[in-house]
């Protein structure tokens, strides 16, 4: 890809392939080197995109993959969100809260309820980027919103 | 406040780093001009070296993935051949299929394909090489049987290789290093360079290609200039270059039904032995939460004279939640007889602890 085709579609969805690589690894320093790899992958796929809607679901599903590389590295570590949830600086505190509540879920779950409740992607996108069946996205949204509504409501946040 | 405003208020405030784009730029674009080991590869084989001191001993294995060509550990002997052919797996030894463009010809070289996996490599004759380029192609299309496959990755060969202790040449003496890449060769000795071709570098397909029809197009090649910043082809040779042969064979296969356990909540239950490649099937014990993530990796294959032979990777192909059954299929580094494996070398997920699974053949 050239770099005026590659710089514009980059910066406009760097942010949502880092949100989603945090969402996924619990890290911010591990996000960012997935965001990097994804982008560079971007950058050097042969891929004729139809549309920008196309790239970003192809960065999307590069980003996962990526992800679940970083997972079974014997050498990863671990990250307190605690400490980046603070960096952030986050207005209000309830958004710290749920950022630490989203987090504390397991990845089937958090990264499911990113993508449908930020992304807004519905569960038959989110089953083709993280490559599961679409009833098994139904299944880990359901769940998961469960999971948060309960842990919220105990911290009475809705 | 809705869950999802309550996210939309929280998530917008994350951000990527400012410089993101500016460092992937300069990342691609130092890999693309300096001809040599990016500082990624650099670091990925400063990795492999760290794996082997860390698994240590005889049992030592590396986890170099496709940085130094995948097929170029492919390269086929005549006992590589004459072993495919007991195991009635694809694979040439000869060019079958060549096409000609303004001087330059493009043949099939080698190709070789079991149940799981399919590599080709393509000669490329008459492409000068001028001292500072990187020869670069464009438009590859592959389909099998009329249906277009997709997601395969190819480079050129670049002549550097892992031997298991450093980085070497063909001939096996020590890569030259310049500052801190190494220094590439992409002619292959004749003045031919080598693009090769993994047709599922993420372990992506669903079926075996073997005997099925390949049609190959290659649409331009050219060069790219190491002295500059940008990744435009100069030079470049329009084609296409259209190349069809069919690949030959069964793809025999060992199976196992091991039900092994790995840790405290894995099971290895089945395994899958080809000439080229390893399909496991993991069973976990309904824990929750991240053990899609957190599997043991499949880092070696022993053999009974006690050497290991690496693995390329491979990727994650299905996940069945219901019983927890996870499959998986990893490239291997060199074509095997999979009656000559005698043990599964398993690096743990967590703590990187190392776990052997004997064969009983």
């Amino acid at each position: 890809m050239k770099d005026e085709q590659f710089t514009p579609i980059a910066e406009r969805y760097m942010d949502a392939v880092f949100r989603l690589a945090l969402s996924y690894t619990r890290s911010a320093a591990d996000a960012e080197d997935v965001t990097q790899t994804a982008l560079l992958a971007l950058y050097r796929t042969d891929t004729r995109f139809e549309s920008e809607v196309h790239a970003k679901n192809w960065l999307m599903c590069v980003t996962v993959n990526e992800c679940r590389k970083l997972f079974r590295s014997p050498w990863r570590k671990t990250e307190d969100i605690a400490d980046y949830a603070e960096s952030l600086a986050l207005p209000e505190p309830e958004q710290r809260e749920l950022l630490e509540t989203v987090m504390a879920l397991p990845v089937k779950y958090r990264t499911v309820l990113y993508l449908y409740y930020y992304e807004q992607y519905s569960t038959a996108e989110i089953a083709a980027i993280l490559s599961i069946p679409a009833a098994t996205a139904r299944t880990r949204l359901a769940r998961g919103r469960e999971k948060l509504k309960t842990l919220l409501t105990e911290e009475e946040l809705l | 406040m809705t869950e999802r405003e309550l996210f939309q208020k929280t998530f917008s405030h994350i951000h990527a780093p400012s410089d993101t784009v500016t460092e992937v730029l300069n990342m691609a674009n130092k890999t693309k001009s300096t001809k040599k080991f990016s500082k990624t590869s650099r670091t990925l084989l400063i990795a492999a070296v760290c794996a082997a001191l860390l698994i240590g001993g005889a049992l030592a294995v590396t986890t170099l993935r496709s940085d130094a060509g995948l097929l170029a550990r492919l390269r086929l002997t005549d006992a590589d051949v004459a072993a495919l052919e007991t195991a009635s797996v694809s694979a040439l030894s000869e060019p079958v299929a060549s096409d000609m463009h303004g001087g330059i010809t493009v043949s099939v070289a080698r190709a070789a394909a079991d149940g799981n996996a399919a590599f080709i490599a393509l000669q490329v004759e008459g492409l000068e090489l001028p001292e500072g380029y990187v020869p670069a192609a464009a438009g590859l299309l592959i389909s099998a049987d009329g249906e277009e496959l997709g997601n395969y990755g190819w480079n050129f060969d670049n002549g550097l290789r892992w031997n298991g202790e450093q980085v070497v040449y063909d001939d096996g003496t020590a890569a030259l290093l310049d500052g801190d890449s190494f220094v590439a060769r992409y002619d292959r000795g004749d003045g031919s360079l080598e693009l090769d071709i993994d047709l599922f570098p993420d372990g992506s397909h669903s079926q075996s290609l073997v005997g099925q029809e390949i049609e190959l197009s290659l649409n331009e090649l050219g060069l790219i200039d190491g002295a500059q910043s940008g990744t435009e082809l100069e030079q470049t040779e329009a084609g296409p270059w259209v190349l069809r042969w069919t690949l030959e064979g069964a793809g025999e296969s060992l199976f196992y039904t091991l039900n092994e356990p790995l840790n405290d909540w894995v099971t290895l239950s089945e395994l899958t032995l080809s000439p080229m490649s390893v399909k496991l099937i993991y069973n976990g014990d309904g824990k929750d939460g991240e053990t899609l993530e957190l599997l043991p990796e499949l880092v070696g294959l022993q053999k009974a004279d006690g050497s290991v032979l690496n693995i390329l990777g491979g990727g994650i192909l299905g996940y069945e939640e219901d019983n927890v059954t996870y499959t998986v299929e990893e490239s291997i580094s060199s074509i095997i007889d999979p009656q000559e494996i005698t043990a599964l070398i398993f690096c743990d997920g967590i703590d990187g602890t190392e776990t052997i699974v004997t064969l009983n053949n």
